[in-house]
């Protein structure tokens, strides 16, 4: 306990000088605006925003993209609260009893209390890092190829298991992002693959570009397509002059296990690979509503509906950061374009990071206490100003945007090329959400595939070609026991569905 | 549209695993997975996905389902594209700041008709603001062109 | 119209350039014009942190003559892109850019329409060799315990890239030492260290800079070095020929200007880059980034070059990756 103290003042140092201070308030303030637009949720903000942090200390950028990380949580629920149009998934289950407490009348309680909610989601959550993050790292020095490949097979495997009802274009997305993985040059022979001779793809195809290019320019494709563009905007009026601004005492005591029970469900949805803060917020608002004695209430406006899901999506926004920073595998598309960005900076995730760049990994943590800190003061004073720009006009944020995410990834590398990359990517990217497939399984699997295919060969030549190898160490064990477990049970589930069914 | 996207992903899948096919092994000189093995099964389950998917949007595609949108602004979206393009290919000649005032000024005409005044400050500013912060704060060369 | 535009200034550019390198010359004033200085990477790598620190010292002790010096990242294809654009500058003594292991390795495994043999050598200002390393708890205390293993039993080395300059280290090692191992390909640098502490791998070859932190915590163990001369930062690790084996591979860190730049412009360089060497800030580069500050000059370089580059070819050819 006196190592996570002293570790964590450590990153305070780091992450409390002036400098780095009006980053972190520069990223949560951006996070908040890029949450408002409808379809930009936190891959997207930090994706479009990566060539901002072009010359800063990686310190320095990490703590400007985690803190657009964290805003864009807070800034997707208000208008999930506010106009019903979740900025993205993780804020859908918020709309349930967060709009229609709006209706009511009730939107300056509702605001306030999910600020609240995601404050104490977020500030649990990070508590939990420090925990984790050390101990797994720890662990995970013993993690060699073999283990690797199963954690990342799991790890995919839970992404497909809780696709649902699109469970093909869920595969068909994450195939897509495997096929892209494998152009340049095979890291196991040496051999180029798909390079079609050209230099330019030696290195395969540059993982930041294809993320702004799928979460950027494809989300702003598809709100032009859906017209959001010709809409007026609805304007919205807040004061919290109101008395009834403020939540009252009742709605506090009434979500005073929630916030914990959300918090703790939300992080273990994080921290799990595949799944993050959508499924965390789902879970945590389901199971909220089967422990309530009055479930009738669920839907109608009820704050326990709207807490749990906002403390489970922050914290686990904060529990996907664990995987990240202890094993260098991502578990969601924003902590993908986390990682993609980490590598750009020449920083090399996995165990030994902590150890190496202790200032570096503590800063962030440090930064994320005081980003969750500032989010709730500013989403309680400023909201009323937030709110404001829902009246800017689409048209007008369309070309901001546009160049942002054009010029920003011309400015990595200077390269057309790349560029234009991009922009297939957007209008793929704008394919995809158009045909109900899923851009966030693309990136991810665009990392995990390289990580997938990579460890699977090393494991094969240490073992010289044996799949023994994957049952003979014991973690390895484990996680293929765990495995076979997971596909046995969706498999007995479907096929007990299917015998009730016929 | 979601017949022809699975079309057109099948048809790239099946580039994919033949052009993989040619141009990689399947396994290396001591008889391990090559570089071709990963792709291979890849390309296999993207066309076998792909082809599910193409045949069962064929069949929804003649029924009246289409479209669960009420009013789709393609014409809008293709003019976006369209725009985009043309500020790419105008970067490299024009220069960052030439290129992304037309661009500006270009989308605002197009989709903000009839407020040309405002319009022209805002395709002023917002390239200049964007050019000091990249340029100046951020130190990343730009394109350099007639204006700079 | 547009190819009209283009010709012109193709031609235009080339009569500039043409009057530049003489005008150099001739009034035996150099610099008198900003310097291009290209990164052939992207921001944050190796390449880009020695580049960036070498313009840092030459604006600090305003060594460039006052004049400016612009720092641009052409990443793309790993240098391909990059080191083709200052190729492509021939003659012109404004622009340079540095090297790194993929300048020699990369027109090795494709065909990027330029050699080392293109550019102007200048200096080898930081020699970025490889560590053979062990874990702590292993039997092999020396590097003759490893190879004495070896001869009677199947080792598991690994390194980053399959066709990097690990690979060369370890094809190296295995021909001098007489020895057989598995080379294990590793994609990264953070899983090459974690396959040597999850015991997945024997011994790995690897950059210093990636272990040292290891090697200071008392976890990892260095039973060789593969430059000619021992480390100037880690004095301790005897080189592979001090122990016998008869080879050494370092990559080159070093500074290299267009084709073609005269004697004149060259001579500048070089006295210009010992100055920037001597400085505590390029002392503290190599330091923390574990770089051996072994230099090599002028001329000298291209014949370092040369047989690295022989090296290299060798290797690759000997494993299949190039034919």
């Amino acid at each position: 306990m006196g190592d996570i103290a002293s570790n964590l003042m450590l990153g305070l140092s780091v992450a409390l000088t002036s400098y780095n201070l009006i980053f972190l308030i520069v990223g949560v303030v951006v996070g908040m605006i890029v949450g408002l637009f409808p379809g930009f949720g936190p891959a997207a903000g930090i994706a479009i925003l990566i060539p901002m942090t072009f010359g800063l200390e990686p310190a320095t950028a990490i703590i400007l993209l985690a803190g657009i990380y964290y805003g864009a949580m807070y800034g997707g629920t208000i208008t999930s609260i506010l106009i019903n149009t979740p900025g993205e998934s993780a804020t859908v289950a918020s709309t349930l009893d967060g709009y229609p407490m709006a209706r009511a009348g009730r939107a300056g309680p509702a605001l306030v209390m999910q600020a609240v909610a995601s404050f104490i989601g977020g500030t649990i959550g990070v508590i939990l890092i420090c925990a984790f993050t050390p101990m797994l790292a720890k662990f995970a020095s013993s993690f060699g190829p073999s283990e690797y490949f199963l954690i990342v097979v799991l790890g995919l495997l839970l992404l497909t298991t809780m696709m649902g009802d699109n469970l093909v274009n869920g595969v068909i997305s994450a195939l897509i992002g495997f096929a892209i993985a494998t152009v340049g040059v095979d890291a196991i022979s040496g051999a180029q693959r798909f390079t079609f001779g050209s230099p330019e793809l030696i290195g395969g195809i540059y993982f930041v570009p294809v993320a702004i290019g799928l979460f950027g320019i494809g989300e702003l494709l598809y709100c032009i397509y859906t017209g959001l563009h010709v809409k007026e905007q609805t304007r919205m009026k807040i004061s919290f002059r109101s008395k009834s601004f403020w939540p009252t005492k009742v709605d506090f005591v009434n979500s005073k296990i929630t916030f914990f029970r959300g918090s703790l469900i939300g992080f273990i949805a994080g921290v799990l690979p595949g799944s993050g803060a959508t499924i965390g917020s789902i879970l945590a608002y389901s199971v909220e509503k089967k422990v309530a004695k009055n479930p009738e209430d669920f839907g109608k406006g009820e704050m326990r509906g709207l807490v749990a899901p906002e403390t489970a999506n922050n914290a686990a926004s904060a529990g996907a950061m664990v995987p990240l920073i202890s094993l260098g595998i991502p578990g969601s598309g924003a902590t993908a374009v986390l990682l993609g960005a980490l590598m750009m900076w020449g920083m090399q995730p996995g165990p030994m990071l902590i150890y190496d760049q202790p200032e570096f990994v503590w800063g962030l943590i440090a930064s994320m206490y005081l980003g969750n800190v500032m989010l709730v003061l500013i989403c309680i004073l400023a909201i009323p100003l937030f709110v404001k720009f829902l009246d800017v006009p689409y048209r007008l944020v369309v070309p901001v945007i546009v160049i942002l995410c054009m010029v920003g990834s011309y400015a990595l590398h200077s390269s057309m090329i790349e560029t234009w990359m991009l922009i297939v990517a957007g209008v793929i990217g704008f394919g995809m959400k158009l045909c109900k497939y899923s851009p966030a399984a693309t990136v991810l699997a665009l990392v995990l595939g390289s990580i997938a295919e990579n460890t699977f060969l090393q494991s094969l030549i240490i073992s010289d070609g044996s799949l023994s190898i994957f049952v003979e160490r014991p973690i390895s064990l484990v996680l293929t026991l765990a495995l076979a477990a997971i596909v046995l049970t969706t498999a007995l589930l479907k096929f007990r569905k299917f015998m009730s069914a016929s | 549209m979601q017949f022809f996207f699975s079309l057109g992903l099948l048809v790239a899948s099946l580039a994919y695993t033949v052009y993989g096919l040619v141009t990689l092994d399947l396994v290396d000189s001591i008889g391990r997975p090559g570089p071709g093995y990963f792709p291979l099964i890849i390309g296999v389950l993207l066309i076998l996905t792909t082809s599910y998917k193409s045949v069962k949007t064929l069949k929804t595609m003649n029924s009246a389902e289409a479209f669960d949108q009420d009013e789709t602004y393609l014409t809008d979206t293709l003019v976006t594209i369209g725009l985009i393009c043309l500020f790419l290919v105008t970067l490299k000649f024009l220069g960052a700041i030439l290129s992304m005032v037309l661009f500006v000024g270009a989308f605002l005409a197009y989709f903000n008709r009839g407020r040309t005044v405002f319009n022209i400050i805002y395709s002023l500013v917002l390239p200049i603001a964007v050019y000091l912060l990249f340029n100046v704060a951020l130190r990343a060369g730009l394109p350099k062109g007639l204006l700079d | 119209m547009l190819t009209f535009a283009k010709k012109s200034l193709l031609f235009g550019g080339m009569i500039s350039a043409m009057l530049l390198s003489t005008q150099a010359i001739a009034d035996g004033k150099y610099p008198s014009k900003p310097l291009d200085y290209t990164i052939a990477f992207g921001p944050g790598g190796g390449n880009d942190l020695m580049s960036r620190t070498l313009v840092k010292i030459l604006n600090k002790y305003d060594l460039f003559g006052g004049q400016n010096i612009r720092v641009e990242n052409r990443a793309g294809g790993s240098g391909a892109i990059g080191f083709n654009y200052v190729a492509q500058q021939k003659g012109n003594p404004y622009h340079a850019t540095s090297t790194s292991g993929n300048f020699l390795g990369t027109p090795i495994v494709s065909n990027t329409g330029w050699t080392y043999k293109d550019f102007t050598p200048i200096a080898l200002l930081a020699q970025d060799a490889m560590f053979l390393v062990v874990r702590t708890d292993s039997n092999f205390k020396t590097l003759e315990d490893l190879i004495s293993y070896a001869k009677s039993n199947n080792l598991k080395i690994g390194g980053t890239g399959a066709a990097g300059p690990e690979r060369v280290v370890a094809g190296l090692l295995s021909k001098a030492a007489g020895i057989e191992f598995t080379y294990v390909p590793s994609q990264d640098d953070a899983g090459l260290i974690t396959s040597l502490t999850s015991k997945s791998l024997d011994a790995i070859v690897a950059n210093p800079s990636e272990v040292s932190g290891q090697v200071a915590a008392g976890n990892f163990r260095a039973l060789g070095y593969s430059e000619k001369k021992r480390s100037t930062v880690f004095p301790d690790v005897p080189t592979f020929a001090e122990q016998g084996l008869d080879f050494d591979f370092s990559l080159p860190r070093g500074v290299v200007l267009p084709g073609e730049v005269s004697d004149e412009v060259r001579d500048w360089w070089v006295a210009t880059l010992k100055k920037v060497v001597e400085t505590p800030e390029w002392n503290d580069y190599l330091t923390t980034k574990g770089l051996s500050g072994n230099t090599i000059w002028g001329e000298d370089f291209g014949v370092f070059l040369e047989t690295k580059d022989k090296d290299f070819r060798g290797i690759l050819t000997e494993i299949g990756v190039i034919k």
